[in-house]
């Protein structure tokens, strides 16, 4: 059965192609906002898939980034393809997401087989000023 | 015969005298110049020259970079053709540079997306009231001018 074994969203993520590693910068755990709409540049979501060596090496998939129920972001042309392996990396860099309201942001991959691989990222509004009183 | 000149061949040894585990040994060599040289001749040439270089009794450091970097360009091949098998462990970190690369080399799927946000546009109607223009009676524009 074919498994998300790593799933997360950051500022960047890309591979060297002479090492085939991968490097990730700026891990998006929550982002607070100074007010929303918020604009984020860069949102790079990775997953690192792995299977059986009896599984299909072939999945299509669909990426979708909604946060309360509204769509943000989504295409269905993601092609997982393992080939020969056991292990596929996916990388969607999405180039510029209006997010335009505080909540949990949720970002998928939904292979055809139904296998989901999910990160949320908690959007959260400015801070309110708390003064003591003394 | 793969062909290198001598300022390619010293360029491998000095990163192999100065590399200190086998993964800055693999990194430094795949980016030398000779490197791009040796990986343009096929798996068959490579297996062959490597075989020629490692069986030979003298070994300096001349002969142990190229013979590490012919394995490198193996190892690149092999990413490609997954049944391609050598015996690395010839070489002192020749099993563990063959190990650790071919751990790392499942494919990777890109996709670049642009998002096209929708400009979100509302209308209303002004709250002000309908708009007069009075005449110096006080009465409305359209009244006195039909007089």
């Amino acid at each position: 059965m074919v498994r998300p074994k790593l799933c997360f969203v950051a500022s960047g993520v890309t591979r060297d192609a002479d090492t085939n590693a991968i490097s990730a910068y700026n891990i998006l755990e929550g982002i607070r906002a100074a007010g929303v709409p918020v604009f984020i540049q860069n949102v790079s979501f990775f997953v690192l898939w792995e299977r059986d060596p009896t599984d299909n090496p072939n999945y299509a998939g669909t990426f979708t980034a909604a946060i309360g129920g509204q769509t943000l972001v989504t295409n269905a042309g993601v092609v997982v393809n393992f080939g020969d392996k056991t292990k596929h990396r996916t990388i969607v860099n999405v180039n510029g997401m209006v997010v335009p309201t505080v909540g949990l942001l949720t970002l998928a991959l939904v292979l055809d087989n139904g296998v989901r691989a999910e990160y949320t990222i908690a959007i959260e509004g400015p801070q309110a000023n708390v003064q003591a009183q003394a | 015969m793969i062909k290198l000149t001598k300022s390619e061949l010293l360029e491998f040894a000095q990163v192999f005298i100065l590399a200190n585990t086998p993964l800055s040994l693999f990194n430094g060599l795949i980016r030398c110049a000779g490197m791009e040289k040796l990986r343009k001749n096929s798996e068959d040439v490579l297996l062959r020259y490597y075989d020629h270089i490692t069986a030979r009794a003298g070994r300096n450091e001349i002969v142990l970079a190229l013979a590490y970097a012919v394995l490198c360009a193996l190892v690149l091949r092999a990413r490609q053709i997954s049944s391609l098998e050598v015996d690395a462990s010839r070489l002192q970190w020749g099993q563990r540079i063959w190990d650790f690369m071919r751990r790392s080399d499942s494919g990777t799927g890109g996709l670049g997306i642009i998002a096209r946000q929708e400009a979100m546009i509302t209308s209303s109607n002004s709250p002000s009231t309908e708009m007069r223009i009075l005449g110096p009676d006080g009465l409305p524009a359209s009244s006195w001018s039909n007089l």
